[in-house]
């Protein structure tokens, strides 16, 4: 038995939490090519962690407003999958759980963005953040759920939270420039304004707490950086001239001050003072960090950049400087 | 400040309980004269079918090469005989969500112990507060076991006279692993992740203090032997599961000391982490429960010199 039917079954025997939405107001109605299957229940943010136990606060961290799963059972063939919509509170939100656990194949055609790998599909559009896969993961047919997933982004009922008016994925932005400036527009700012040069495929991650921060780059058990839920964050990496990869962290605040408390936090941490090197004038320091490695934090304006285990000083400043400036307008208000 | 330390200081490959100590700023002892624990890793790549499933003769017999290796006796029932008795009454605590026990492996375990003569109707298969009775009830878990006014599950509290800890083996995005030690946090109720108006206070600072579950009277003193599902653990994330980070070790981990179970059984997911990503690829959070179990709760040991590992069946891919 795979481990997500094994999720399905514990819901099925113990009435694991959630209302049976049935077809009252639920976003999962049934779809072209597919009927809906017996299973389908509703979890609130309250108790979402009856699905999925330790694993809610992950959405939490997001301001999830509901999940909705479905399983499906394809017209003629009797294949079943099942789709968890999580409904978002924002599109940046469906867009930060998205990005932290996308990777593989990337689809087009489905919602914003999506991607497809080991036979889970995970695409974002407006609100929705969707999870779909085969009821039995030996069954194959990955065909079968890139179909589901498309059918539910074309869907009626799914557009009051699936739509974002003019996003990159609406009719209205056809064109890649066009595209691109609707990619802009919907997502946050210190995601979109991250240098692109360097930039390794399906590294941003977009977060807000410090919770969510340790899960991708643990840094303390202290929140160090000042993260809360209106601090806007990211973790990329990057490949670096000297042949290797740098982690950054950037940190948009919405207070200028909060970025130069949370600099002084980290290098007070992380920085020898002895060993510190610093540009006069300006909160900037580099240190090296064990016996191959190198650490920059910046300020400038609202945002707190980091640059972690790159291999040379003139990388970690060259990197740490470039993402500072391309983000340092991202808190500033139009 | 203190020293500069990178995340790499965090989790190494092969001395894991010098954790605790690297982040104190204290220097490893290496090679001290101690009795060294015995954790068992049982591998056969047979064990799964194609379809993922479990070959139930395949983990009989991997369970009983692991006692046998893990007691020092040859036959099977000498082997349960160990640490049970036919008078006891057994708690099996199987984990039912996200990276379940196989239903084969818990099935064994309760045939063995029957087999030395422990009553059917005192084979108690339970998480949270639910389970079954008997060798049927492996599977057939209808039943509601509930907790004490303790917020202690009634299995482990009341009934039980011995428990079985029986996990499965997966990255965690809280507590960076979660495997014998964490499998207790299926054994109390009024629990979150806030740690707010609850009867544990487990999740701050990355679950580093989930060690007091396993170090409450009714399951420090009654948890004789763990055995770990290891067939199809997760190395990413968790405990949802992405698919894309799960993969066949065909394994199960077998020991009586917690600490060096989960030492042993970290070193097998950031093993496979390094493989796929092809360089290092930290856990993190970093898994601080492990050695704070050891050495905060007494419950065991985290250190690599004080771990005998035992390797039955495939070497290739077993990350130990």
């Amino acid at each position: 038995m795979s481990m997500i039917s094994s999720f399905l079954l514990l819901s099925l025997a113990f009435g694991g939490g959630g209302r049976d939405r049935g077809d009252e107001g639920s976003p999962l109605q049934p779809l072209s090519g597919w009927a809906k299957a017996a299973y389908g229940v509703h979890f609130s943010a309250d108790d979402l962690h009856e699905y999925l136990n330790g694993g809610a606060a992950k959405y939490l961290a997001y301001n999830i407003q509901d999940l909705y799963v479905q399983e499906y059972e394809r017209v003629g063939d009797g294949y079943l999958a099942v789709v968890e919509l999580y409904v978002m509170d924002s599109p940046q939100n469906a867009f930060g759980v998205y990005s932290c656990d996308s990777g593989g194949a990337h689809p087009t055609g489905l919602g914003e963005e999506a991607s497809f790998e080991g036979g889970l599909l995970q695409f974002w559009s407006g609100r929705a953040y969707v999870r779909a896969y085969a009821r039995d993961p030996s069954a194959g047919k990955a065909d079968a759920i890139l179909e589901l997933g498309a059918a539910l982004s074309k869907a009626p009922a799914f557009e009051e939270v699936g739509t974002t008016q003019g996003g990159p994925g609406s009719q209205e932005a056809k064109g890649s420039e066009e595209k691109a400036e609707r990619r802009k527009a919907t997502l946050p700012a210190i995601v979109t304004s991250m240098p692109a040069d360097g930039l390794i495929r399906d590294s941003i991650c977009f977060f807000h707490t410090r919770v969510s921060l340790n899960s991708i780059y643990y840094l303390s058990e202290k929140n160090i950086l000042q993260l809360s839920e209106h601090t806007d964050a990211v973790s990329a990496e990057y490949e670096t001239p000297s042949g290797g990869t740098a982690r950054v962290i950037a940190v948009c605040y919405p207070e200028v001050g909060a970025a130069a408390v949370a600099y002084e936090a980290f290098c007070d941490l992380y920085m020898e003072a002895s060993e510190v090197r610093k540009r006069d004038g300006a909160l900037e320091r580099w240190v090296r960090a064990g016996d191959s490695e190198w650490l920059y934090a910046g300020v400038v304006g609202g945002v707190l950049t980091l640059v972690l285990e790159v291999a040379t000083e003139t990388d970690a400043i060259d990197l740490g400087r470039t993402v500072s400036r391309a983000t340092a307008g991202c808190g500033e208000e139009d | 400040m203190t020293h500069t330390i990178t995340r790499r200081h965090f989790v190494a490959e092969t001395a894991l309980g010098t954790l605790a100590l690297i982040l104190r700023g204290a220097s490893p002892v290496w090679g001290a004269e101690k009795p060294k624990t015995r954790v068992v890793v049982v591998r056969d790549p047979k064990v799964l079918t194609e379809t993922f499933d479990v070959k139930a003769d395949v983990i009989e017999g991997m369970l009983d090469l692991g006692m046998r290796e893990l007691t020092g006796k040859k036959k099977t029932n000498e082997c349960w005989k160990t640490f049970f008795s036919p008078d006891d009454v057994m708690g099996l605590k199987i984990n039912v969500m996200m990276t379940p026990t196989h239903d084969e492996l818990t099935s064994a375990v309760a045939s063995r112990l029957r087999g030395i003569g422990v009553k059917d109707e005192n084979i108690l298969t339970w998480d949270r507060g639910n389970g079954g009775i008997g060798v049927k009830g492996v599977s057939d878990r209808g039943v509601y076991f509930g907790f004490t006014k303790e917020s202690i599950s009634k299995v482990a509290a009341e009934r039980a006279t011995a428990l079985i800890n029986m996990p499965g083996l997966k990255s965690h995005w809280l507590s960076g692993v979660a495997v014998a030690v964490k499998n207790w946090a299926g054994a109390v109720t009024d629990i979150n992740v806030p740690d707010e108006g609850v009867a544990f206070k487990i999740h701050g600072d990355s679950c580093a203090d989930v060690g007091m579950l396993n170090a409450l009277p009714p399951i420090k003193d009654k948890c004789r032997l763990i055995i770990v599902d290891a067939m199809r653990p997760l190395f990413h994330g968790g405990p949802q599961v992405n698919p894309a980070y799960v993969w066949n070790y065909g394994g199960i981990v077998l020991g009586t000391d917690p600490v060096a179970v989960d030492t042993v059984c970290l070193k097998i997911i950031q093993g496979k982490r390094n493989e796929h990503k092809g360089k290092s690829w930290p856990i993190s959070p970093p898994p601080k429960h492990i050695a704070a179990a050891g050495e905060k709760y007494g419950l065991g040991t985290s250190k690599a010199s004080e771990i005998e590992v035992k390797l039955i069946g495939e070497e290739e891919g077993a990350f130990i």
